[in-house]
């Protein structure tokens, strides 16, 4: 749907309203894989909340899911400081007459096949099935509690109450407003609001100024919230008259001033400046991203092999799920098992239990530099029957500056500087074959910090 | 193989000392490292630690040990050799009896919370951010995920994970006997070229190459890579399982004296709701009866304690034993093994200033619950406890509080525990000589 350019509110219906078996339709995925498992199902209901609310209106619903905002969040959320644990209950009550089946399907408990419905009775009772197990969150109390909006006070209007739930999202402004932010994240690192998960809705509108007094100068009251709060409705306008497609959101930002500065600054930069989009501000490549610049710069890509698909893929970012790809240890085309590896070691995570880690250590830097998963697609000899970039050029009979350049192209997009030029061309080329000398070239390349990131 | 971290981290933010609390307690500081064996799954404190003779078990089965400190011999003869070496605490409770957030506590000394569990580090961060980073990994985790990372406190602090033996990064072995020479010529290559090394653009990017520069010299240091290099004699010692390879790298780590501080071992699938004397039953492809288990485990840390003890590295070495919480007592249930239990469990402790053959705590005649806590804060015992006593041994005030987390919420060390009473957890002092 994303990528036909269809309407990002139709793709959040989908997920939020999802019913069906996961193993035939993508959507019911979004709550499997909220499901917490072994514990209380209202424990499942207000994960859900909190992922649909952070997700896709950029607010983290989860401190109210324990206490009132009252006493504790007043530094931290003026929206949030005002509502009550019983107000979430109430927006979690649009999940509670979803019915999940689901069982394990395959030894190791981790992936799991479910169906999804929903009843037309019932409501978020805080009835615990076992009272030995009480999950994570302190005892809750009265019920069974019917839906409320908890952004407008809305009640559904009907009892198809995840399908109002829904509709309430996605024609919620703060909706479009969300995603345009988070992609403004996702593009400058930072966002007009930031974190972009940490809205809070009571600073949002100029025209509406908080009078709450500010916990950190009681003398003054509350600031905006935004750094750019015209440009962030702007760009809200902008997705909602678009119908809310994504493609030209990107194609405005990409196209904007800000986002083709470079990660230099002339002048003495200051973490503050971040707010101001002075620069590009460097993000290190998630475990896919990494991966598939690895194939790409070395031109070795691998057929992967992926559950219930009939074709072949290539590029982690294709990838449908972070279990795959699965392939035999060291018998399928994967060979090795290199990439889920790989894609293991740089912090893909599993999407449920493990987060993803786009952190860098030692440990990443010993693998990069060492790991056969790397090193093997810089040996032009090794991979491929000869088809790697390196083992092209020792091939042709191109002179070796023009090899440094084209090296330097495929693994980080530019031309070398002259100091780089300078070192691979002085870098004694080891006896006997050219290609060791064009596969330490491209190491080297490789292991530039600059490979890790986009900036 | 998952890859940690690990290494100098030259810009990697300490928490600022005035960030930082403490309440000014005096730690014992008997032990330089901490092997911290996590059973998860949870084992029978009734069939392992806390053993009631009055239990089922198979006839065939073998009471050795001493009087006081009875040990199923059958299943754990080494251990039932060691009980000089070893101390066992039988009065222990859980707060949970659920997996997940058993392990949680287990692993971060706090209750799961929804809140705060992405900020939480596991401990054996804690200790590394402590005891601060040397020239080896100061968190290693073996045998499976130490299930938490390092979180605000820093990737650097985090855990390096593998199997056990043959870690293979820490050289580039490509071009046979000439490969150090060939990798320093590449390396050299690389710092001459990298122009973020001379004008980085970002932070980031600096942090990067430091971390390049510490991996590197980390490679070709016999110190560091013969840890993970194990050989068949030393296999077979150990038992020749994952958890014995795991044990085996452990100890070479702790003999190794240079940087390692916490070593998290996993040993899993002791949730023994069924068949659990069954010898040889699995469940979902892996064993899961108390007698292999408990097998594995006694070959490899009796080897362990055997082998520390005799190089005299168990004296500066602590060794903690424990899943999350206990099994029902009394009888077998109708599937031939025991269910989830939290109001009594048990661990095992030996090494780092640890009286061997004592036994603190005791339980009621079938194990439902602790009669006797046997400590000066005559209560029960709580991992919050068991991580006190261990954080104390090694040093660290567990008393600290962090509060530049993520949140703004304060992070404490070990914090009031959540049982109803909020009691303030303590090193149990009892167990050290």
């Amino acid at each position: 749907m994303i990528a036909n350019d269809g309407s990002y509110q139709d793709f959040a219906t989908q997920l939020i309203s999802a019913a069906g078996d996961s193993h035939q339709l993508g959507a019911p995925n979004y709550t499997m894989r909220g499901i917490q498992y072994s514990q209380p199902i209202q424990d499942t209901w207000d994960e859900m909340t909190n992922r649909i609310t952070t997700n896709f209106l950029g607010v983290q619903s989860t401190c109210i899911s324990c206490h009132n905002g009252r006493g504790h969040l007043e530094p931290i959320n003026l929206f949030l400081s005002k509502q009550t644990r019983l107000s979430f209950w109430q927006q979690s009550a649009f999940l509670s007459r979803m019915n999940i089946l689901f069982q394990s399907s395959d030894p190791a408990d981790a992936v799991y096949h479910g169906y999804i419905s929903d009843r037309t009775t019932g409501g978020y009772n805080t009835v615990l099935a076992d009272p030995n197990n009480p999950g994570p969150r302190p005892p809750r109390t009265g019920g069974p509690y019917t839906p409320v909006y908890l952004f407008s006070g809305k009640a559904p209007a009907t009892g198809a109450w995840r399908k109002e739930l829904a509709n309430s999202v996605v024609n919620d402004r703060q909706f479009a407003r969300a995603f345009v932010n988070y992609l403004w994240a996702q593009l400058f690192r930072v966002g007009i609001v930031d974190p972009p998960d940490g809205f809070d809705l009571a600073r949002i509108d100029a025209a509406n100024l908080p009078t709450d007094p500010w916990p950190s100068d009681p003398s003054q009251p509350w600031p905006l919230q935004p750094s750019h709060p015209a440009l962030l409705e702007q760009l809200t306008d902008a997705f909602i008259q678009g119908g809310y497609q994504i493609s030209p959101m990107i194609r405005m930002m990409v196209e904007s001033r800000a986002y083709g500065l470079s990660g230099h600054y002339p002048g003495v930069w200051t973490p503050l400046h971040a707010l101001d989009f002075a620069k590009s501000l460097p993000r290190r490549l998630t475990a896919e991203e990494l991966y598939d610049s690895l194939i790409t710069a070395t031109n070795t890509q691998v057929p992967m092999t992926v559950e219930g698909m009939d074709h072949t893929l290539y590029y982690a970012g294709e990838l449908p799920d972070a279990t795959e790809p699965r392939t035999d240890e060291g018998k399928g085309l994967d060979q090795y098992n290199y990439i889920r590896d790989f894609l293991t070691t740089f912090g893909r995570g599993d999407w449920w239990r493990t987060a993803r880690d786009n952190s860098l250590n030692p440990a990443l830097m010993l693998y990069f530099m060492n790991a056969p998963a790397v090193t093997d697609r810089t040996f032009g000899n090794k991979f491929q029957l000869g088809s790697s970039l390196v083992a092209q050029l020792a091939a042709s009979k191109i002179s070796n500056s023009d090899a440094i350049d084209l090296l330097c192209l495929a693994t980080l997009g530019r031309l070398p500087t002259t100091q780089e030029r300078s070192a691979a061309l002085s870098y004694p080329p080891p006896d006997p074959a050219r290609e060791q000398w064009l596969g330490d070239i491209q190491w080297a390349f490789l292991n530039e910090a600059e490979f890790f990131f986009s900036h | 193989m998952g890859l940690g971290s690990f290494g100098v981290m030259a810009a990697l933010p300490r928490p600022g000392e005035a960030q930082v609390l403490r309440h000014g307690v005096s730690p014992r500081g008997s032990a330089d490292a901490c092997i911290f064996i996590n059973l998860a799954g949870a084992p029978s404190h009734v069939d392992t630690f806390d053993l009631k003779l009055d239990a089922y078990r198979p006839p065939s089965h073998v009471i050795g040990g001493t009087s006081a400190m009875a040990i199923n011999a059958t299943l754990f003869p080494k251990l039932a050799q060691a009980t000089n070496d070893i101390c066992l605490i039988r009065s222990m409770e859980s707060i949970e009896e659920a997996h997940e957030r058993g392990q949680f506590a287990v692993r971060t000394a706090h209750s799961s919370n929804p809140a705060f569990n992405g900020e939480t580090p596991h401990i054996g961060a804690v200790v590394a951010s402590e005891k601060g980073l040397g020239k080896f990994p100061p968190f290693l985790a073996l045998n499976g995920s130490a299930g938490q990372g390092a979180a605000f406190l820093g990737g650097g602090y985090g855990p390096i994970t593998t199997s056990g033996c043959g870690f293979p990064y820490f050289a580039h072995d490509f071009y046979g006997p000439a490969s150090q020479a060939r990798f320093t010529q590449k390396f050299n290559l690389l710092t001459a070229m990298d122009p973020s090394r001379t004008a980085p653009s970002d932070p980031s990017l600096s942090d990067a190459e430091a971390f390049y520069d510490t991996a590197r010299q980390t490679m070709y240091d016999s110190t560091i890579s013969d840890v993970f290099v194990c050989s068949g004699d030393d296999f077979a010692r150990y038992g020749n399982t994952a958890v014995g390879q795991a044990l085996l790298v452990a100890r070479k780590a702790v003999q190794a004296r240079n940087g390692v501080r916490f070593i998290n071992v996993g040993h899993g699938n002791w949730d023994t709701h069924q068949q659990m004397y069954s010898r040889g039953y699995s469940f979902a492809g892996a064993l899961n009866n108390i007698w292999d288990l408990a097998n594995e485990l006694d070959h490899g840390l009796g080897a362990l304690i055997a082998d520390l003890k005799s190089s005299g590295d168990l004296s500066r070495t602590m060794i903690v034993v424990m899943g999350e919480f206990g099994r029902t007592p009394g009888p077998l249930n109708g599937q031939q093994g025991r269910d989830h239990h939290k109001t009594a469990m048990c661990a095992l402790l030996a090494g780092g200033g640890v009286a061997g053959g004592r036994v603190i705590g005791a339980t009621d005649s079938v194990g439902r619950k602790v009669i006797n806590p046997g400590w000066s804060a005559n209560r029960s015992i709580y991992v919050q406890d068991i991580v006190a006593t261990m954080y104390s041994a090694l040093g660290i005030d567990w008393t600290t509080t962090i509060s530049s987390t993520p949140s703004g919420r304060a992070f404490q060390y070990t914090p009031p525990i959540n049982n109803g009473n909020y009691d303030i957890p303590a090193p149990v002092n009892e167990v050290f000589g």
